[in-house]
């Protein structure tokens, strides 16, 4: 084993012996670390299960273009062919209804029916219902009705979707105010984890000056703290863990229809890819995920990973060598002493106190 | 093997802590550095010891100008150097096999190996059968030895202590000059600050005298309790 294992696996040992010292401190960390992520983690599930039911509610957009009263049934069929064939491809369905079905229909309702029957004539115009299709529809919408009230005899057109507008609107500000939510929690994260390391550095403050002086390089130091942060910031996976919301986003729940939702990336997108989570709302996460195979949200390169070290220069050897040569003649040494705490006469040579561990270095 | 050459140092209070100090020590010598407390006697050994840079002036240290040593080349320097402070700074959770072993931690040493290595120095220093207790265990004197212990486990080729007998009774204190001496008798050059005069007249093969910053070489002396002049 390397030296710099040897090392690393003291830093690793050293980090759990801390952890373990202060059980109810690391735990208390923890769980204000995990706590602090699944808010806008819990915010983005919400976020992100209204989106398809706003989709759902902007797949059928309607517009009515309302005649004049004065206008013909074939006037208003030629409004309806314009429409047809000047916009086919934004609409998906037309139809038209003339304004004696429609005063019949009202008339049908009998809450309107004696209102109705003291009129002199029909005061309702001729109407032709648009649904549109395609994506953009609320910005959309708008321009059409602009464009098709100055065609002739039409008096003016309504859009259905203005409220859906709001919606969109609100959801925008919902996603700005989450990713701002978001930023801020990663910030008391850090901070959090910032703060454990630093209280662990002041309390072992004693151990850091001794092991420097005795020749603890600065990475040596710094490696149980690091291992001590990434310990405790390790946990940040832990609501994404097959059990959390994570997967209760990217699951199928039956109740989501929106064709957004089926997809393939519909199935479990857990981090952990063991294909056995199970989300909140009570479906389970079959199927390996795609990222399976990869560790529990560790990425490949952590950037917080102390510098690789190598085999030492050889100025750095020569250095660490060079004043060691007296020991390298100590087998003189502990004889005499020995001799002398036995009441005997030493021996000039041959011996050391040293003599087990010369032939370890 | 260790050199100063007009070596000034202050610590930004206008007052030179060491001022103008030029001497050498040879490898092997048995040498006391004596003077009033606040003399600049901690200061000195820091510099020796790569713990702190002088301010102006050159430290050679088998060669090696620990002013111009780059930081990262400073552990290393260390490494081959013991150091004993006056208060030991042993790790308190830690047995006293451990507190040993920490240097051989330090620079990797595989842990069976380390064990004989620590194992040996606790027995060098007279430990033997008390290094499963912990610091606070022990007396003064056997906390001094630990010091040493650790001190020696790497095998350094320089040994500084800073009043290593300072909260130690007259037989304690002379037992620990007697360790640092048997040292010094294998080759290690061993430097021992201190204001006990009894143990500079008993033991000392050559004093530095500090005194308000400036050095004065006492030059070679033969001790009252059979030591040799080094040469």
């Amino acid at each position: 084993m390397s030296p710099l294992i040897r090392q690393h696996r003291y830093a690793l040992g050293v980090t759990l012996r801390r952890l373990l010292s202060q059980p109810f401190s690391s735990i208390a960390n923890i769980l204000v670390i995990t706590l602090a992520l699944a808010i806008p983690l819990l915010g983005a599930a919400a976020l992100m299960s209204l989106r398809p039911v706003a989709s759902h509610l902007t797949a059928d957009p309607e517009m009515t273009v309302f005649m004049q009263v004065s206008a013909t049934p074939a006037e208003t069929g030629a409004v309806a062919d314009r429409i047809r064939r000047d916009h086919a491809s934004e609409i998906q369905a037309l139809r038209v209804i003339s304004r004696d079905r429609a005063l019949s229909e009202l008339k049908a309702n009998p809450a309107y029916a004696q209102a109705l029957a003291v009129l002199p004539d029909n005061p309702l115009p001729d109407a032709i219902v648009v649904t549109l299709e395609g994506e953009d529809l609320a910005q959309r919408s708008a321009k059409l009705a602009a464009l098709w009230k100055t065609w002739a005899k039409v008096d003016m057109v309504q859009v259905d979707s203005a409220w859906v507008q709001r919606l969109e609107a609100i959801l925008r500000f919902a996603r700005a105010s989450l990713l701002f939510l978001a930023l801020v929690v990663a910030v008391a994260v850090l901070a959090a984890v910032f703060n454990t390391v630093r209280m662990q550095a002041l309390s072992q403050r004693e151990e850091i000056g001794v092991a420097r002086r005795v020749g603890a390089t600065e990475s040596f130091v710094r490696r149980p703290f690091l291992y001590l942060g990434r310990s405790v910031a390790a946990w940040r996976h832990w609501p994404r863990s097959g059990w959390w919301p994570w997967c209760w986003i990217r699951s199928t729940p039956r109740w989501r229809t929106s064709p957004a939702a089926t997809g393939p990336s519909s199935r479990c997108a857990c981090r952990s890819g063991n294909g056995w989570g199970r989300s909140w709302s009570g479906w389970p996460c079959w199927g390996r995920c795609p990222r399976a195979g990869r560790s529990p949200g560790i990425p490949a390169s952590d950037p917080h990973a102390p510098p690789p070290r190598g085999v030492p220069s050889p100025e750095r050897q020569r250095l660490s060598s060079s004043l060691q040569s007296p020991f390298s003649a100590s087998r003189r040494l502990s004889q005499s002493t020995r001799a002398r705490t036995r009441g005997r006469a030493p021996r000039v040579r041959g011996s050391s106190a040293f003599k087990a561990s010369s032939g370890s270095r | 093997m260790i050199e100063f050459q007009q070596v000034y140092k202050s610590y930004g209070r206008g007052i030179d802590t060491l001022a103008d100090v030029t001497f050498g020590i040879a490898q092997g010598e048995f040498v006391f550095v004596s003077g009033p407390s606040g003399a600049g006697k901690s200061t000195l050994l820091k510099l020796i010891a790569g713990l702190d840079v002088p301010n102006r002036g050159t430290v050679l240290v088998n060669g090696k100008n620990v002013g111009k040593l780059p930081g990262r080349f400073r552990p290393y320097l260390r490494r081959a150097i013991g150091t004993i402070l006056q208060d030991v700074h042993l790790l308190s959770d830690r047995s006293a096999f451990e507190n040993v072993m920490l240097p051989l931690t330090v620079t990797g040493h595989s842990r069976s190996a380390a064990a004989k290595r620590a194992h040996a120095a606790i027995e060098r220093v007279g430990l033997s059968g008390k290094d499963g207790l912990r610091p606070q265990e022990l007396s003064g004197g056997d906390q001094q030895r630990l010091a040493i212990a650790r001190a020696i486990v790497n095998r350094p080729g320089l040994l500084i202590a800073d009043e290593p007998t300072a909260n130690l009774d007259r037989e304690s204190a002379r037992r620990i000059v007697e360790v640092f001496r048997d040292f010094n008798r294998v080759g290690v050059t061993t430097i021992l600050a201190t204001h006990d005069e009894s143990l500079i007249t008993d033991y000392a093969t050559r004093v530095l005298l500090v005194k308000e910053g400036r050095v004065t070489d006492g030059g070679k002396r033969t001790p009252r309790l059979g030591g040799e002049v080094q040469a």
